[in-house]
């Protein structure tokens, strides 16, 4: 009798062990996980732009046709990836996303597209190799971000440094 | 017709014939009038155009985030007193501004008073138009009633006891409103004051940047130097070249750029109201106009005024 009640609770143990691995396999991530992966892409993103205005104010003579390529495509990468970083849950805690994503989702695929398209003309720009034609798409692709952080980003405070 | 012909020399005839002949001088003058008219008034709507951008007139009169019209008015502009909601401007005769004259629209913008003798809330910044040229006010004019027109009524505002009052707007200008066109500074350069121009009259930077008093006039001790309530509850950066609290790190070269770009020195490219301002505004000026808003911003006294939250 105690042995069976002992293998009786073992099996319900493990079957109750089992379905909560199975549980958090299926489940979401850590919210916060996804906020600061995003968050950090932006930011690198925001590096590399910060680069390449720098450039495009005349300002720097080192920069190459390949570096520009390899920033357009890291842009072009987190456009592709942005219509996946905002899914539910991650709307609210340490994010400064507007419910706008959520409520406005066709706006904001469009906007995240559009820096795609216009990263995706830089690299071409570069390729082909006209310096006053890459400084003036990298004008439109800091234009693209911004049509995004208007609608869908919380105003940050202003230290405009 | 043979000469000294009885019928031809009657005065009445020749009454006629001066008539006849003053007439086809007229008429020829006419035809030719009609098209230097015309052109005129393409130029006026051309000039206009550019004078719509620097003003940034299309965000507040369109209610852009519903889909509305251009310049149909409807959008919300909340502010410490309420709720405003921007009027038509299209050239609608009944719903928008179809019926004005000239001199009506000048009035409008110079001395913040509508047609029917009513004073606007300086929600609608005339404190900064009233500096505009009697050409650009008139040029503005010709280019939006160059466009389409939409029969839409106006929303009323929802703003609260007393600032609904409007004559108290009396009261309101007397305090806080210099009536004029902008006057050149000889004693600075064509470029600092082709800024100034654009910057104070038709860019009305400061109407955002300059923080305001408990009944909403300007700050002028401290201009440009940033607000906590801007409009739609954000708040507006110190702009004067304080090194510690304004944009004292930048030089002209990177506000034109932000000017025509929203990429700011930091990385960052700027959203918030301002990202409206660069869309429809800034990006569309020529980069002369730019780099002069620019050095004039730069030429400011630098404020030391820190903008953040009071958590």
């Amino acid at each position: 009798m105690r042995r069976s009640l002992v293998i009786g609770l073992a099996i319900g143990t493990v079957a109750v062990a089992m379905a909560g691995i199975v549980a958090e396999a299926f489940a979401q991530a850590r919210p916060l996980d996804m906020i600061r992966y995003r968050q950090s892409a932006m930011k690198g993103n925001g590096g590399y732009l910060n680069a390449l205005n720098a450039y495009a104010k005349g300002e720097v003579t080192v920069v190459t046709k390949d570096t520009i390529k390899a920033y357009a495509a890291a842009l072009v990468g987190t456009s592709l990836e942005i219509p996946g970083m905002f899914p539910a849950g991650t709307d609210t805690g340490r994010t400064n996303a507007k419910p706008e994503i959520w409520q406005k989702n066709a706006d904001f695929l469009a906007a995240a597209k559009r820096l795609g398209e216009e990263s995706t003309k830089l690299a071409e720009v570069a390729t082909a190799g006209n310096e006053a034609a890459m400084k003036e798409q990298i004008g439109k692709v800091a234009q693209a971000c911004g049509g995004c952080h208007q609608p869908f980003r919380k105003p940050l405070p202003p230290a405009a440094k | 017709m043979k000469d000294g012909d009885p019928m031809t020399a009657t005065p009445a005839n020749v009454v006629l014939k001066g008539l006849a002949s003053v007439f086809a001088i007229a008429g020829a003058m006419l035809a030719a009038a009609a098209p230097a008219a015309a052109q005129a008034n393409a130029d006026a709507i051309k000039r206009g155009e550019y004078i719509f951008r620097a003003a940034d007139c299309a965000p507040c009169h369109t209610d852009t985030k519903n889909k509305g019209a251009l310049l149909a008015g409807g959008r919300a502009l909340p502010t410490p007193f309420g709720t405003f909601y921007s009027p038509n401007i299209t050239a609608d005769p009944v719903n928008g501004i179809g019926k004005w004259s000239d001199g009506d629209f000048t009035r409008a913008l110079r001395e913040g008073v509508s047609p029917d003798g009513s004073h606007y809330f300086p929600v609608f910044p005339y404190t900064s138009f009233t500096l505009m040229t009697d050409q650009d006010i008139k040029d503005l004019k010709a280019y939006i009633f160059s466009l389409p027109t939409v029969a839409l009524a106006n929303k009323p505002h929802d703003i609260g006891f007393p600032f609904n009052l409007r004559f108290l707007q009396v009261g309101w200008k007397m305090l806080f409103f210099t009536e004029g066109v902008y006057k050149p500074d000889p004693a600075k350069s064509a470029e600092w004051n082709r800024g100034a121009y654009l910057t104070e009259a038709l860019g009305h930077c400061a109407e955002c940047h300059t923080p305001r008093n408990l009944l909403g006039g300007m700050d002028r001790s401290r201009w440009m130097a940033g607000s906590i309530d801007g409009p739609e509850g954000e708040m507006a950066p110190n702009i004067t070249p304080h090194e510690a609290t304004g944009i004292g790190e930048w030089d002209d070269i990177d506000l034109a750029y932000m000017l025509k770009t929203g990429a700011v020195p930091g990385g960052d490219v700027v959203g918030s109201l301002m990202a409206e301002v660069i869309r429809e505004s800034t990006s569309k000026l020529t980069d002369a106009d730019r780099t002069a808003m620019a050095k004039y911003l730069l030429s400011l006294p630098a404020v030391d005024h820190k903008i953040e939250k009071p958590r």
